[in-house]
């Protein structure tokens, strides 16, 4: 290369296509083959063009008198100080739970501050959402617990967001627990709590959340699915993708139940992929699990098997064995309901087997309800019979729930006696349900 | 049926403001040192010095909120990013999508729709990339000397040519060339360091 390089302003006049200050020409044959920075610069350039070009940079750039006030940050870093929990907080904590959650409000009143007990919301909160998945009920204990210390509380914005964090997980709690009313209560609560804070839209967008899945729960399908698409778009409108795309997941299980399945399925196929590359694995396991669902719907049982074996692959994976006999479980009931009894006979005695195997006798006889449905149909009294009189055995030791044995003990009743019928295994199936979260609940034989 | 997923829902910086380096350029503004103490009370700050400008350029520049009350409303956005600060993984993008939604509200208190500069379906990472490239080009010409800024406005809002800047300027077409290649020389640099910052 033997020309000399381009000053910026001959650049400028190159883009500008000006051939009456430079040899517009020559100047492109230099880019082709130069071996210096023209080509960068002149990319550069052209960026730098367009933007100066815009009259609001230029009008942005005279705000430059404008000095930001030290007490504006120092406000924001007292706000998210006071946020984190002290010692002294940790330790109230830990006393606390070792205490009846009743006579809280008394021990805090003469041990605590205002502002340690705003603290020791915040952690019972996070320690009850630790517990959620495993007990709800002891969760919902320790929130209402946090909810009586919370209403002592000085009205104000931090007690307001603690408040709205605990009656979210309350909702949460609530709506396993099968209670969806109240759990609809308390999000209308946290939604209240939650306007009277500074910019709450993304707060917002997981108490809505958290309402189409109960609305979902409630077989309320289209107000559930409205409200969860207006959920993706406000995760969009803040850039958060991923979350975006776990609603998503909610709006293919939505539409799954409404009948919608190719939808749904083209819909978990997408975020499978999705949370895959995400790194996701047990996202992408319950997804995999669901596309199972899709196909048993779809009357394609072989397809079905297909993805729920993937799904217990993935959960084997990631050591959760009980996740991975859930699916197994859940694959059997739906190709029972879809009428594949052979396919779902395998299925049910297969995690019938790998409950036993865990110890989890109780799950192994809920397990062992659907087979007994599934026998009843094909008129195999001996084998309901030695199902029934398996589960009743189970329920009948001295420290099992009264009324489960209660239960199952009907139903072996009612086998012997060859009175029972499909509608009484689903009548039993729906009481053990709700027995899960309600121990106390009676069982009640059904009106003959 | 195994469904859906549940809801899985410091100290005082040591200074603000301008702080003078070469001649006749100065660095940009809202500038912070970290204090030695409080990590989480810096971060804040820092992130607070890192994405005030661009919040403000779009609540002042895009949805034209008046200069009184931008800073409330930024402060406010800040707030709710402290609240939310552990579920939040691209900061800058989520911000940027906070202030417009703030500016949208603003304005719908006051009787009026601005969409501003995001479409109903944009993407807002294209956007805040955007954006970002444009207050760095304010910072930059905010950093140049009062000279160079006159004559790029010229050049690039009036459309002047080198024959008109001459004579802006009273001086020859050549030496008007010379300075357009100078400030623009001057503003790439600045320009390109600050991008650099920023990756």
């Amino acid at each position: 290369m033997t020309r000399e390089h381009y000053r910026d302003d001959e650049l400028l006049a190159y883009l500008d296509f000006n051939g009456d200050v430079v040899d517009v020409e020559r100047i492109a044959r230099h880019l082709s083959s130069c071996d210096d920075d023209c080509n960068e610069r002149l990319s550069d350039l052209r960026t730098l063009t367009a933007l100066f070009s815009d009259p609001t940079v230029h009008a942005f750039s005279r705000r430059s008198d404008r000095v930001v006030s030290r007490d504006e940050v120092f406000e924001l870093q007292r706000y998210e100080e006071a946020r984190r929990c002290s010692r002294d907080a940790e330790a109230a904590f830990a006393a606390l739970l070792g205490r009846p959650v009743e006579s809280w409000p008394w021990y805090l009143e003469a041990t605590t501050s205002a502002e340690e007990c705003e603290q020791l919301v915040r952690r019972i909160v996070a320690d009850a959402r630790q517990r959620l998945d495993r007990s709800p009920e002891r969760a919902l204990d320790l929130l209402n617990g946090a909810a009586e210390i919370a209403n002592a509380l000085p009205d104000g914005p931090a007690a307001a967001e603690e408040r709205a964090a605990l009656e979210k997980e309350r909702a949460n709690a609530l709506r396993m627990l099968g209670r969806y009313r109240d759990a609809l209560a308390a999000l209308d609560a946290a939604t209240l709590l939650l306007r009277r804070l500074p910019a709450p839209t993304y707060d917002l967008a997981f108490i809505e959340w958290g309402r189409a899945t109960v609305l979902f729960g409630m077989s309320r399908y289209s107000e559930a699915l409205g409200l969860a698409r207006a959920v993706t778009r406000t995760f969009r409108s803040f850039g958060d993708i991923e979350r975006a795309q776990q609603v998503r997941v909610l709006e293919a299980t939505i539409l799954c139940d409404q009948g919608e399945v190719l939808i749904a399925r083209t819909a978990y196929r997408e975020l499978a992929e999705y949370f895959r590359n995400a790194g996701d694995r047990e996202l992408v396991a319950r997804i995999t699990a669901n596309l199972a669902e899709c196909e048993v719907r779809l009357d394609h049982p072989e397809d079905a098997t297909r993805f729920a074996a993937a799904a217990m692959r993935e959960y084997e994976a990631l050591h959760k064995p009980v996740e991975k006999i859930r699916v197994h479980w859940s694959l059997g009931y739906s190709l029972m309901r879809q009428g594949y009894d052979d396919a779902a006979a395998d299925a049910l005695s297969g995690a019938a087997a790998a409950f036993r195997n865990f110890g989890m006798l109780a799950e192994a006889a809920d397990v062992e309800l659907d087979m007994a449905e599934l026998l009843l149909r094909r008129g195999d009294w001996l084998g309901v019979e030695r199902l029934a009189r398996n589960a009743a055995a189970v329920f009948a030791s001295s420290d099992a729930p009264v009324h489960r044995a209660r239960a199952f003990g009907y139903l072996q009743e009612a086998v012997a006696n060859r009175t029972a019928t499909v509608d009484l295994v689903a009548y039993i199936r729906a009481y053990v349900v709700r027995a899960k979260w309600d121990s106390d609940a009676p069982f009640e034989p059904p009106a003959s | 049926m195994t469904s859906n997923v549940r809801p899985v829902p410091g100290t005082e910086p040591t200074s603000v403001g301008y702080t003078a380096t070469a001649p006749g350029a100065r660095m940009p503004k809202h500038t912070f040192a970290p204090s030695a103490a409080n990590a989480a009370g810096d971060e804040i700050a820092l992130t607070y010095a890192a994405h005030y400008p661009l919040l403000e350029y779009l609540a002042v520049q895009r949805f034209r909120i008046p200069d009184e009350d931008v800073g409330c409303l930024i402060h406010e956005v800040f707030v709710a990013f402290i609240r939310n600060r552990e579920k939040i993984r691209n900061q800058r993008t989520w911000l940027v999508g906070a202030t417009c939604i703030e500016c949208r509200t603003y304005w719908r208190a006051r009787g009026r729709d601005e969409l501003g500069p995001l479409a109903v379906d944009a993407d807002l990472h294209a956007v805040t990339e955007d954006l970002a490239a444009r207050v760095d080009a304010s910072i930059v010409l905010g950093g140049l000397p009062d000279r160079c800024r006159e004559l790029l406005r010229l050049r690039f809002i009036e459309g002047y040519s080198s024959a008109e800047i001459a004579r802006q300027f009273a001086t020859t077409v050549d030496y008007a060339r010379k300075l357009v290649h100078r400030c623009l020389s001057s503003a790439r640099a600045l320009f390109s360091r600050k991008r650099g910052e920023r990756s």
